[in-house]
Protein backbone atom coordinates (compact mmCIF):
# COMPACT_ATOMS: atom_id res chain seq x y z
CA UNK A 1 0.00 0.00 0.00
CA UNK A 2 2.27 3.04 -1.07
CA UNK A 3 0.80 6.30 -1.20
CA UNK A 4 2.24 8.49 -3.84
CA UNK A 5 3.53 11.13 -1.51
CA UNK A 6 5.94 9.21 0.20
CA UNK A 7 7.63 7.72 -2.65
CA UNK A 8 8.23 11.84 -4.07
CA UNK A 9 9.65 12.29 -0.90
CA UNK A 10 12.17 9.29 -1.69
CA UNK A 11 13.09 10.86 -4.45
CA UNK A 12 13.20 14.27 -3.25
CA UNK A 13 15.68 12.46 -0.70
CA UNK A 14 17.68 11.00 -3.63
CA UNK A 15 17.83 14.17 -5.13
CA UNK A 16 19.21 15.93 -2.14
CA UNK A 17 21.80 13.11 -1.49
CA UNK A 18 23.29 13.35 -5.18
CA UNK A 19 23.65 17.06 -4.98
CA UNK A 20 25.65 16.61 -1.30
CA UNK A 21 27.51 13.97 -2.76
CA UNK A 22 28.09 16.11 -6.01
CA UNK A 23 29.36 19.21 -4.07
CA UNK A 24 31.67 17.64 -1.88
CA UNK A 25 33.47 15.52 -5.06
CA UNK A 26 33.40 19.29 -6.31
CA UNK A 27 34.84 20.85 -3.18
CA UNK A 28 37.33 17.82 -2.50
CA UNK A 29 38.48 17.46 -6.64
CA UNK A 30 38.70 21.42 -7.12
CA UNK A 31 42.15 21.93 -5.81
CA UNK A 32 43.61 18.88 -7.96
CA UNK A 33 41.68 19.75 -10.65
CA UNK A 34 42.06 23.18 -10.76
CA UNK A 35 45.77 22.84 -9.94
CA UNK A 36 46.30 20.06 -13.04
CA UNK A 37 45.10 22.40 -15.26
CA UNK A 38 46.70 25.54 -14.27
CA UNK A 39 49.63 24.30 -14.94
CA UNK A 40 49.36 23.69 -18.27
CA UNK A 41 48.20 27.41 -19.23
CA UNK A 42 50.27 30.18 -20.00
CA UNK A 43 51.05 32.66 -17.29
CA UNK A 44 48.80 35.13 -18.21
CA UNK A 45 45.80 32.76 -17.71
CA UNK A 46 47.09 31.82 -14.44
CA UNK A 47 47.24 35.06 -13.13
CA UNK A 48 44.12 36.32 -14.50
CA UNK A 49 41.62 37.60 -11.90
CA UNK A 50 38.39 36.48 -12.12
CA UNK A 51 39.77 33.49 -12.80
CA UNK A 52 39.14 31.93 -16.31
CA UNK A 53 37.23 28.30 -16.26
CA UNK A 54 38.34 28.27 -20.59
CA UNK A 55 40.72 29.58 -22.44
CA UNK A 56 41.68 27.67 -25.56
CA UNK A 57 45.85 28.46 -25.16
CA UNK A 58 47.52 25.53 -23.74
CA UNK A 59 51.56 25.89 -22.52
CA UNK A 60 54.38 23.70 -21.82
CA UNK A 61 56.56 26.33 -20.73
CA UNK A 62 56.59 25.97 -16.57
CA UNK A 63 57.52 22.26 -17.44
CA UNK A 64 60.19 23.21 -19.63
CA UNK A 65 61.27 25.62 -17.15
CA UNK A 66 61.44 22.79 -14.33
CA UNK A 67 62.77 20.92 -16.24
CA UNK A 68 65.98 23.02 -17.91
CA UNK A 69 65.88 23.67 -13.35
CA UNK A 70 66.97 20.68 -13.06
CA UNK A 71 63.82 18.75 -11.79
CA UNK A 72 64.65 15.55 -13.48
CA UNK A 73 67.34 14.72 -10.55
CA UNK A 74 64.67 14.22 -7.62
CA UNK A 75 61.98 12.96 -10.14
CA UNK A 76 64.88 9.88 -11.03
CA UNK A 77 65.49 9.71 -7.15
CA UNK A 78 62.28 9.51 -5.68
CA UNK A 79 62.06 6.56 -8.43
CA UNK A 80 64.41 4.73 -7.13
CA UNK A 81 63.42 5.67 -3.53
CA UNK A 82 60.16 4.31 -3.82
CA UNK A 83 61.02 1.18 -5.87
CA UNK A 84 63.08 -0.14 -3.59
CA UNK A 85 61.15 0.97 -0.69
CA UNK A 86 58.53 -1.27 -2.00
CA UNK A 87 60.60 -4.53 -2.79
CA UNK A 88 62.59 -3.74 0.78
CA UNK A 89 59.06 -3.63 3.06
CA UNK A 90 57.72 -6.41 0.86
CA UNK A 91 60.94 -8.85 1.54
CA UNK A 92 60.93 -8.09 5.02
CA UNK A 93 57.96 -7.54 5.67
CA UNK A 94 56.52 -11.00 4.08
CA UNK A 95 59.34 -13.24 6.22
CA UNK A 96 58.12 -11.42 9.47
CA UNK A 97 54.55 -11.60 9.00
CA UNK A 98 54.80 -16.00 7.73
CA UNK A 99 56.76 -16.08 11.18
CA UNK A 100 53.67 -14.23 13.17
CA UNK A 101 50.99 -15.80 11.56
CA UNK A 102 52.87 -19.69 11.03
CA UNK A 103 55.71 -19.85 13.68
CA UNK A 104 55.09 -19.85 17.56
CA UNK A 105 57.89 -18.72 18.99
CA UNK A 106 59.12 -16.80 21.94
CA UNK A 107 58.25 -13.29 21.68
CA UNK A 108 56.14 -13.51 19.09
CA UNK A 109 53.42 -11.15 20.72
CA UNK A 110 56.07 -8.41 21.36
CA UNK A 111 56.84 -8.81 17.50
CA UNK A 112 53.41 -8.27 17.12
CA UNK A 113 53.13 -5.57 18.82
CA UNK A 114 56.20 -3.73 17.55
CA UNK A 115 54.35 -4.17 13.94
CA UNK A 116 51.25 -3.20 14.95
CA UNK A 117 52.24 -0.19 17.24
CA UNK A 118 54.78 0.68 14.14
CA UNK A 119 51.54 1.63 11.67
CA UNK A 120 50.29 5.17 13.67
CA UNK A 121 54.16 5.75 15.27
CA UNK A 122 55.21 5.49 11.67
CA UNK A 123 52.66 8.24 10.37
CA UNK A 124 53.93 10.44 13.75
CA UNK A 125 57.60 10.28 12.68
CA UNK A 126 57.52 13.95 12.82
CA UNK A 127 58.02 13.98 16.59
CA UNK A 128 61.50 11.57 16.01
CA UNK A 129 62.92 13.34 12.93
CA UNK A 130 65.45 15.28 15.48
CA UNK A 131 66.74 12.45 17.40
CA UNK A 132 66.40 10.56 14.00
CA UNK A 133 68.38 13.13 12.78
CA UNK A 134 71.29 13.59 15.99
CA UNK A 135 71.06 9.49 15.76
CA UNK A 136 72.49 9.69 12.38
CA UNK A 137 74.26 11.92 11.77
CA UNK A 138 76.40 10.79 14.70
CA UNK A 139 76.89 7.94 13.13
CA UNK A 140 77.75 9.15 9.56
CA UNK A 141 74.42 7.55 7.67
CA UNK A 142 73.12 11.24 6.64
CA UNK A 143 73.36 12.57 3.18
CA UNK A 144 73.95 8.70 2.18
CA UNK A 145 72.27 6.72 -0.83
CA UNK A 146 71.51 4.42 2.05
CA UNK A 147 69.51 7.07 3.62
CA UNK A 148 66.41 7.79 2.83
CA UNK A 149 65.44 3.91 1.55
CA UNK A 150 66.48 2.82 4.62
CA UNK A 151 64.17 4.95 6.76
CA UNK A 152 61.72 4.82 4.63
CA UNK A 153 61.57 0.61 4.28
CA UNK A 154 61.36 1.03 8.35
CA UNK A 155 58.41 3.27 8.17
CA UNK A 156 56.14 1.04 5.50
CA UNK A 157 57.33 -1.99 7.08
CA UNK A 158 54.85 -2.00 9.75
CA UNK A 159 51.57 -1.68 7.61
CA UNK A 160 53.08 -4.07 4.62
CA UNK A 161 53.79 -6.72 7.30
CA UNK A 162 50.27 -6.04 8.31
CA UNK A 163 48.63 -6.40 5.23
CA UNK A 164 50.79 -9.53 4.27
CA UNK A 165 49.92 -10.70 7.94
CA UNK A 166 45.83 -10.81 7.01
CA UNK A 167 46.64 -12.42 3.38
CA UNK A 168 48.89 -15.25 4.86
CA UNK A 169 46.32 -15.95 7.89
CA UNK A 170 43.38 -16.34 5.06
CA UNK A 171 45.42 -19.37 3.50
CA UNK A 172 45.13 -22.53 4.74
CA UNK A 173 47.76 -24.13 6.66
CA UNK A 174 47.25 -27.56 5.06
CA UNK A 175 48.92 -26.22 2.11
CA UNK A 176 52.42 -25.27 4.66
CA UNK A 177 51.94 -29.03 5.74
CA UNK A 178 51.55 -30.37 2.02
CA UNK A 179 54.36 -28.17 0.98
CA UNK A 180 56.55 -29.93 4.00
CA UNK A 181 55.32 -33.27 2.78
CA UNK A 182 57.24 -32.28 -0.61
CA UNK A 183 60.25 -31.83 1.07
CA UNK A 184 59.92 -27.94 1.01
CA UNK A 185 61.48 -25.83 3.60
CA UNK A 186 60.21 -22.88 5.30
CA UNK A 187 61.44 -20.30 3.19
CA UNK A 188 60.49 -22.28 -0.33
CA UNK A 189 56.95 -22.31 1.25
CA UNK A 190 56.51 -18.69 2.24
CA UNK A 191 57.95 -17.55 -1.55
CA UNK A 192 56.75 -20.62 -3.72
CA UNK A 193 53.90 -21.45 -2.26
CA UNK A 194 52.12 -18.74 0.01
CA UNK A 195 53.04 -15.91 -1.60
CA UNK A 196 52.06 -16.46 -4.94
CA UNK A 197 48.33 -16.96 -3.58
CA UNK A 198 48.84 -13.37 -1.73
CA UNK A 199 49.01 -11.18 -4.90
CA UNK A 200 46.24 -8.69 -4.01
CA UNK A 201 47.47 -8.36 -0.45
CA UNK A 202 51.00 -7.91 -1.92
CA UNK A 203 49.70 -5.59 -4.96
CA UNK A 204 48.03 -3.36 -2.23
CA UNK A 205 51.25 -3.84 0.24
CA UNK A 206 53.70 -2.75 -2.91
CA UNK A 207 51.68 0.34 -3.49
CA UNK A 208 51.54 1.75 -0.12
CA UNK A 209 55.03 1.25 0.14
CA UNK A 210 55.80 3.04 -3.01
CA UNK A 211 53.38 6.10 -2.36
CA UNK A 212 54.77 6.28 1.17
CA UNK A 213 58.52 6.74 -0.07
CA UNK A 214 57.26 8.71 -2.92
CA UNK A 215 55.18 11.50 -0.82
CA UNK A 216 57.27 11.54 2.00
CA UNK A 217 58.84 15.30 3.07
CA UNK A 218 60.22 15.22 6.57
CA UNK A 219 62.79 13.14 6.24
CA UNK A 220 64.31 13.37 3.15
CA UNK A 221 64.24 17.51 3.72
CA UNK A 222 66.35 16.87 6.56
CA UNK A 223 68.39 14.02 6.41
CA UNK A 224 69.86 14.42 2.98
CA UNK A 225 71.65 17.84 1.47
CA UNK A 226 73.11 16.89 -1.85
CA UNK A 227 71.14 17.45 -5.25
CA UNK A 228 71.59 14.19 -6.09
CA UNK A 229 69.74 12.63 -3.43
CA UNK A 230 67.21 14.88 -3.06
CA UNK A 231 63.48 13.65 -3.22
CA UNK A 232 60.92 15.18 -4.87
CA UNK A 233 58.69 16.49 -2.39
CA UNK A 234 61.51 18.79 -1.02
CA UNK A 235 62.34 19.87 -4.42
CA UNK A 236 58.69 20.58 -5.01
CA UNK A 237 59.42 22.22 -1.42
CA UNK A 238 62.05 24.22 -2.58
CA UNK A 239 59.86 25.51 -5.92
CA UNK A 240 57.60 27.12 -3.72
CA UNK A 241 60.91 29.34 -2.26
CA UNK A 242 62.27 29.80 -5.91
CA UNK A 243 59.07 31.07 -7.52
CA UNK A 244 57.36 32.05 -5.05
CA UNK A 245 54.09 33.79 -6.60
CA UNK A 246 55.07 32.61 -9.86
CA UNK A 247 52.25 29.60 -9.52
CA UNK A 248 52.92 27.97 -13.22
CA UNK A 249 56.26 26.36 -12.35
CA UNK A 250 55.48 25.47 -9.00
CA UNK A 251 52.14 23.69 -9.92
CA UNK A 252 54.02 22.17 -13.00
CA UNK A 253 56.59 20.48 -10.47
CA UNK A 254 53.43 18.91 -8.19
CA UNK A 255 51.85 17.87 -11.34
CA UNK A 256 55.20 16.08 -12.18
CA UNK A 257 54.92 14.42 -8.59
CA UNK A 258 51.15 13.86 -8.45
CA UNK A 259 50.02 12.12 -11.64
CA UNK A 260 51.93 8.93 -10.81
CA UNK A 261 49.55 8.76 -7.89
CA UNK A 262 46.38 9.40 -9.22
CA UNK A 263 47.21 7.25 -12.34
CA UNK A 264 47.84 4.44 -9.49
CA UNK A 265 44.45 5.26 -7.20
CA UNK A 266 42.45 5.64 -10.30
CA UNK A 267 43.61 2.41 -11.62
CA UNK A 268 44.03 0.21 -8.20
CA UNK A 269 41.68 2.05 -6.32
CA UNK A 270 39.61 -0.98 -5.06
CA UNK A 271 42.56 -2.82 -4.33
CA UNK A 272 43.60 0.23 -2.32
CA UNK A 273 40.99 0.77 -0.76
CA UNK A 274 40.03 -3.05 0.42
CA UNK A 275 43.81 -2.95 1.41
CA UNK A 276 42.94 0.35 3.28
CA UNK A 277 40.40 -1.05 5.58
CA UNK A 278 41.71 -4.67 6.41
CA UNK A 279 44.65 -2.76 7.48
CA UNK A 280 42.96 -0.45 9.97
CA UNK A 281 39.45 -1.24 11.12
CA UNK A 282 39.13 -4.97 11.13
CA UNK A 283 42.01 -5.01 13.48
CA UNK B 1 49.83 -26.33 11.48
CA UNK B 2 50.93 -24.25 14.14
CA UNK B 3 54.85 -24.89 13.97
CA UNK B 4 56.05 -25.30 17.57
CA UNK B 5 59.44 -24.15 17.97
CA UNK B 6 58.86 -23.22 21.66
CA UNK B 7 62.56 -21.05 21.77
CA UNK B 8 63.96 -18.28 18.95
CA UNK B 9 65.31 -21.46 16.26
CA UNK B 10 67.74 -20.15 13.46
CA UNK B 11 65.27 -20.37 11.24
CA UNK B 12 63.00 -18.11 12.98
CA UNK B 13 65.69 -15.64 13.47
CA UNK B 14 66.37 -15.17 10.01
CA UNK B 15 62.40 -14.70 9.28
CA UNK B 16 62.45 -12.08 12.26
CA UNK B 17 65.11 -10.16 12.57
CA UNK B 18 65.70 -8.43 9.72
CA UNK B 19 62.13 -6.64 10.31
CA UNK B 20 62.79 -6.45 13.90
CA UNK B 21 66.51 -4.71 14.07
CA UNK B 22 65.20 -2.17 11.17
CA UNK B 23 61.81 -1.11 12.71
CA UNK B 24 63.88 -0.94 16.69
CA UNK B 25 66.89 0.53 15.57
CA UNK B 26 65.09 3.68 13.09
CA UNK B 27 61.68 3.48 14.65
CA UNK B 28 61.67 2.80 18.04
CA UNK B 29 65.47 3.80 19.06
CA UNK B 30 65.54 7.29 18.04
CA UNK B 31 62.64 7.44 20.62
CA UNK B 32 64.52 6.74 23.63
CA UNK B 33 67.44 8.27 22.34
CA UNK B 34 65.32 11.39 22.26
CA UNK B 35 64.60 11.09 26.10
CA UNK B 36 68.03 10.68 26.74
CA UNK B 37 69.20 13.60 24.81
CA UNK B 38 66.59 15.42 26.22
CA UNK B 39 67.88 15.23 30.08
CA UNK B 40 71.62 15.74 28.87
CA UNK B 41 72.83 18.83 27.98
CA UNK B 42 73.84 18.79 23.91
CA UNK B 43 76.67 20.40 22.99
CA UNK B 44 76.14 20.88 18.99
CA UNK B 45 74.74 17.78 18.34
CA UNK B 46 76.70 15.56 20.80
CA UNK B 47 75.10 14.88 24.27
CA UNK B 48 76.89 16.32 27.39
CA UNK B 49 76.49 16.53 31.15
CA UNK B 50 73.25 15.13 32.50
CA UNK B 51 71.23 18.19 33.30
CA UNK B 52 68.18 16.74 34.51
CA UNK B 53 64.89 18.20 33.87
CA UNK B 54 66.53 21.33 33.78
CA UNK B 55 65.32 21.63 29.64
CA UNK B 56 61.96 20.62 30.36
CA UNK B 57 61.73 23.47 32.90
CA UNK B 58 63.37 25.84 30.13
CA UNK B 59 60.89 25.03 27.16
CA UNK B 60 57.62 24.37 29.18
CA UNK B 61 58.68 27.82 31.69
CA UNK B 62 58.80 29.59 28.25
CA UNK B 63 55.71 31.72 27.37
CA UNK B 64 55.22 30.28 24.14
CA UNK B 65 54.85 27.18 24.99
CA UNK B 66 51.54 27.40 26.19
CA UNK B 67 50.52 29.08 23.24
CA UNK B 68 52.08 26.69 21.33
CA UNK B 69 50.23 24.12 23.00
CA UNK B 70 46.66 25.56 22.98
CA UNK B 71 46.46 26.17 19.45
CA UNK B 72 47.41 22.39 18.61
CA UNK B 73 44.81 21.75 21.24
CA UNK B 74 42.52 23.87 19.10
CA UNK B 75 43.88 22.47 15.33
CA UNK B 76 43.30 19.28 16.86
CA UNK B 77 40.59 19.21 18.60
CA UNK B 78 38.87 21.46 15.83
CA UNK B 79 40.44 19.42 12.70
CA UNK B 80 39.48 15.98 14.13
CA UNK B 81 35.84 16.78 14.81
CA UNK B 82 35.29 18.48 11.43
CA UNK B 83 36.64 15.61 9.41
CA UNK B 84 34.50 12.96 11.51
CA UNK B 85 31.69 14.54 11.38
CA UNK B 86 31.69 15.27 7.64
CA UNK B 87 33.51 11.79 6.59
CA UNK B 88 30.21 10.24 8.76
CA UNK B 89 28.22 11.79 6.65
CA UNK B 90 29.65 11.37 3.29
CA UNK B 91 30.25 7.54 4.81
CA UNK B 92 26.66 7.31 4.94
CA UNK B 93 25.53 8.55 1.65
CA UNK B 94 28.16 6.55 -0.32
CA UNK B 95 26.72 3.39 1.31
CA UNK B 96 23.47 4.43 -0.54
CA UNK B 97 25.32 3.80 -3.54
CA UNK B 98 26.20 0.37 -5.57
CA UNK B 99 28.60 -0.71 -8.10
CA UNK B 100 30.76 1.29 -10.46
CA UNK B 101 29.65 4.41 -9.18
CA UNK B 102 30.24 3.85 -5.46
CA UNK B 103 33.86 2.69 -6.23
CA UNK B 104 34.01 6.04 -8.52
CA UNK B 105 32.84 7.88 -5.49
CA UNK B 106 34.74 6.28 -3.16
CA UNK B 107 38.25 7.09 -5.29
CA UNK B 108 37.45 10.49 -5.96
CA UNK B 109 36.93 11.10 -2.23
CA UNK B 110 40.19 9.47 -1.42
CA UNK B 111 42.45 10.95 -3.73
CA UNK B 112 43.36 14.27 -1.74
CA UNK B 113 44.52 11.84 0.64
CA UNK B 114 46.41 10.60 -1.50
CA UNK B 115 48.94 12.63 -2.97
CA UNK B 116 51.98 14.06 -1.26
CA UNK B 117 51.35 16.39 1.61
CA UNK B 118 53.47 18.82 -0.22
CA UNK B 119 51.49 18.89 -3.03
CA UNK B 120 48.08 18.48 -1.34
CA UNK B 121 49.05 21.98 0.66
CA UNK B 122 50.20 23.51 -2.10
CA UNK B 123 47.06 22.53 -4.32
CA UNK B 124 44.73 23.84 -1.31
CA UNK B 125 46.36 26.95 -1.53
CA UNK B 126 45.95 27.76 -4.74
CA UNK B 127 42.68 27.23 -4.57
CA UNK B 128 41.37 28.07 -1.07
CA UNK B 129 43.75 30.67 0.37
CA UNK B 130 45.36 31.86 -2.65
CA UNK B 131 43.80 36.05 -3.36
CA UNK B 132 43.17 34.81 -6.97
CA UNK B 133 42.11 31.12 -6.69
CA UNK B 134 38.94 30.03 -6.88
CA UNK B 135 37.05 30.38 -3.69
CA UNK B 136 38.53 33.73 -3.46
CA UNK B 137 36.70 34.65 -6.97
CA UNK B 138 33.55 32.82 -5.24
CA UNK B 139 33.04 34.83 -2.20
CA UNK B 140 33.70 37.84 -3.73
CA UNK B 141 30.99 37.23 -6.20
CA UNK B 142 28.85 35.92 -3.94
CA UNK B 143 29.12 40.07 -2.33
CA UNK B 144 30.57 38.59 1.17
CA UNK B 145 33.36 40.87 0.89
CA UNK B 146 37.02 40.85 0.32
CA UNK B 147 38.79 37.03 1.08
CA UNK B 148 42.11 37.39 2.92
CA UNK B 149 42.32 34.09 5.09
CA UNK B 150 45.56 35.04 6.42
CA UNK B 151 44.68 38.79 7.32
CA UNK B 152 43.64 37.33 11.25
CA UNK B 153 44.89 34.61 13.58
CA UNK B 154 41.05 33.09 13.45
CA UNK B 155 40.82 32.41 9.77
CA UNK B 156 44.21 31.63 9.71
CA UNK B 157 43.41 28.67 12.09
CA UNK B 158 39.85 27.98 10.35
CA UNK B 159 41.95 27.72 6.93
CA UNK B 160 44.45 25.22 8.16
CA UNK B 161 41.81 23.30 9.90
CA UNK B 162 39.77 23.18 6.99
CA UNK B 163 43.07 22.34 4.70
CA UNK B 164 43.84 19.20 7.84
CA UNK B 165 40.06 18.02 6.98
CA UNK B 166 40.68 18.44 3.28
CA UNK B 167 43.49 16.41 3.08
CA UNK B 168 42.60 13.54 5.51
CA UNK B 169 38.33 13.53 4.67
CA UNK B 170 38.57 10.82 2.24
CA UNK B 171 40.79 8.21 3.98
CA UNK B 172 38.21 9.02 7.25
CA UNK B 173 34.96 8.16 4.47
CA UNK B 174 36.70 4.70 3.64
CA UNK B 175 37.33 3.76 7.91
CA UNK B 176 33.74 4.58 8.73
CA UNK B 177 32.34 3.27 5.22
CA UNK B 178 33.88 0.08 6.22
CA UNK B 179 32.98 -0.02 9.78
CA UNK B 180 28.85 1.14 8.49
CA UNK B 181 29.38 -1.51 5.69
CA UNK B 182 29.48 -4.01 8.73
CA UNK B 183 26.68 -3.62 10.54
CA UNK B 184 23.97 -6.46 9.76
CA UNK B 185 21.34 -5.44 7.52
CA UNK B 186 18.82 -7.15 9.72
CA UNK B 187 19.14 -4.43 12.67
CA UNK B 188 18.19 -1.60 10.04
CA UNK B 189 14.63 -3.84 8.52
CA UNK B 190 14.10 -4.43 12.24
CA UNK B 191 13.98 -0.67 13.15
CA UNK B 192 12.11 -0.13 10.07
CA UNK B 193 9.75 -2.44 11.21
CA UNK B 194 9.59 -1.18 14.65
CA UNK B 195 8.31 2.07 12.82
CA UNK B 196 11.81 4.29 13.12
CA UNK B 197 12.55 7.01 11.29
CA UNK B 198 15.50 7.25 9.29
CA UNK B 199 17.05 9.57 12.01
CA UNK B 200 15.99 7.79 15.06
CA UNK B 201 17.42 4.45 13.21
CA UNK B 202 20.61 6.04 12.69
CA UNK B 203 20.64 7.71 16.24
CA UNK B 204 19.72 4.02 17.95
CA UNK B 205 20.97 1.54 15.51
CA UNK B 206 23.86 2.92 13.32
CA UNK B 207 25.67 5.08 15.65
CA UNK B 208 26.42 3.22 18.55
CA UNK B 209 27.67 0.00 16.36
CA UNK B 210 29.43 2.99 14.82
CA UNK B 211 31.10 4.07 17.82
CA UNK B 212 34.42 1.56 17.59
CA UNK B 213 35.44 2.48 13.99
CA UNK B 214 34.74 6.34 15.27
CA UNK B 215 37.36 6.10 18.00
CA UNK B 216 39.66 4.25 16.03
CA UNK B 217 39.23 6.59 13.34
CA UNK B 218 39.52 9.82 15.80
CA UNK B 219 42.56 8.01 17.08
CA UNK B 220 44.26 7.53 13.37
CA UNK B 221 43.33 11.41 12.45
CA UNK B 222 44.41 13.04 15.72
CA UNK B 223 48.10 11.28 15.66
CA UNK B 224 48.50 12.34 11.41
CA UNK B 225 47.21 15.80 12.63
CA UNK B 226 49.46 16.38 15.54
CA UNK B 227 52.37 14.76 13.37
CA UNK B 228 51.88 17.20 10.08
CA UNK B 229 54.33 19.14 9.41
CA UNK B 230 53.56 20.42 5.74
CA UNK B 231 50.27 21.69 5.98
CA UNK B 232 51.12 24.43 8.95
CA UNK B 233 54.57 25.37 6.57
CA UNK B 234 53.32 25.05 3.34
CA UNK B 235 49.35 26.71 4.24
CA UNK B 236 50.10 29.43 6.26
CA UNK B 237 53.60 29.02 7.07
CA UNK B 238 52.72 29.43 11.20
CA UNK B 239 51.33 32.75 10.38
CA UNK B 240 49.50 35.08 10.84
CA UNK B 241 52.03 36.16 13.24
CA UNK B 242 52.40 32.65 14.68
CA UNK B 243 48.74 31.90 15.18
CA UNK B 244 49.04 28.94 13.41
CA UNK B 245 52.51 27.46 14.80
CA UNK B 246 51.82 24.41 16.28
CA UNK B 247 53.50 21.72 17.82
CA UNK B 248 54.75 19.58 14.96
CA UNK B 249 55.72 23.36 12.72
CA UNK B 250 57.33 24.87 15.72
CA UNK B 251 59.79 21.34 16.53
CA UNK B 252 60.61 21.41 13.17
CA UNK B 253 61.83 24.61 12.59
CA UNK B 254 63.17 25.52 16.12
CA UNK B 255 65.69 22.62 14.47
CA UNK B 256 66.48 22.85 11.28
CA UNK B 257 65.90 26.80 11.18
CA UNK B 258 67.10 28.22 14.29
CA UNK B 259 69.56 25.30 14.60
CA UNK B 260 68.11 24.73 18.36
CA UNK B 261 68.37 21.34 18.61
CA UNK B 262 68.22 21.17 22.79
CA UNK B 263 64.39 23.47 22.48
CA UNK B 264 63.32 20.91 19.19
CA UNK B 265 64.04 17.64 21.03
CA UNK B 266 62.84 18.55 24.47
CA UNK B 267 59.70 19.28 22.70
CA UNK B 268 59.75 16.66 20.35
CA UNK B 269 59.51 14.16 23.52
CA UNK B 270 56.41 15.95 25.20
CA UNK B 271 54.73 15.21 21.25
CA UNK B 272 56.57 12.15 21.29
CA UNK B 273 54.39 11.12 24.68
CA UNK B 274 51.06 12.40 23.29
CA UNK B 275 51.75 10.03 20.12
CA UNK B 276 52.44 7.26 22.96
CA UNK B 277 49.44 7.27 24.52
CA UNK B 278 47.37 7.65 20.97
CA UNK B 279 49.37 4.72 19.82
CA UNK B 280 48.66 2.88 22.81
CA UNK B 281 44.93 3.65 22.94
CA UNK B 282 44.83 2.91 18.86
CA UNK B 283 46.60 -0.90 19.78
CA UNK B 284 44.72 -1.27 22.72
CA UNK B 285 41.02 -0.87 20.97
CA UNK B 286 42.11 -2.66 17.72
CA UNK B 287 43.36 -5.39 19.89
CA UNK B 288 40.27 -5.71 22.01
CA UNK B 289 38.14 -5.31 18.65
CA UNK B 290 40.40 -8.33 17.05
CA UNK B 291 39.54 -10.26 20.24
CA UNK B 292 35.93 -9.85 19.94
CA UNK B 293 35.40 -9.89 16.80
Amino acid sequence: MRRPGKRYLRLAGQVALATILVIVLFLNLAPLVWGLLASIRPREAIMAYPPRVFTEAMSLEHYRTIFEGGFLQPLQSSTIYALVTALGALLLGSLAAYAIDRLRFRGRYLVLLAVVSGIPLASGAAALIVPNYIYLTSLGLTNSVVTLPMIYIAYNLPLVTWILKGAIAGISPELDEAAAVDGANRFQTLFGVILPLCKPAIGAAAIFAFVGAWNEFVAGSVLVESTVLRPIQVAIYQNIGFFGRDWGPLLASAAVATLPIIVIFILFGRLLVSGLTAGSVKG
Amino acid sequence: MILRTRNFSGETLVFVLPAILLLVLLLYLPAVLGFYYSLHELEGMVPGSYSGLSNYQAVIGAPEFIDVAKRTLVYIVGAVSLTLVAATGIALAVNTLTGPLATAVQIGVILPWAVSSVVGALMFRWVYVSDIGLFAYAIESLGLGPYRPLAGPVSGMLTLIASACWKKLGFAVIMILAGIKSIPADYHDAARADGATPWQAFREVTLPLLAGPLIICSVVLAIADLNTVELPLIVTNGGPVESTTILPLSIYSLAFSQFDFQGAITLAVFMFAVNVVLVASYVSITQRRATHA
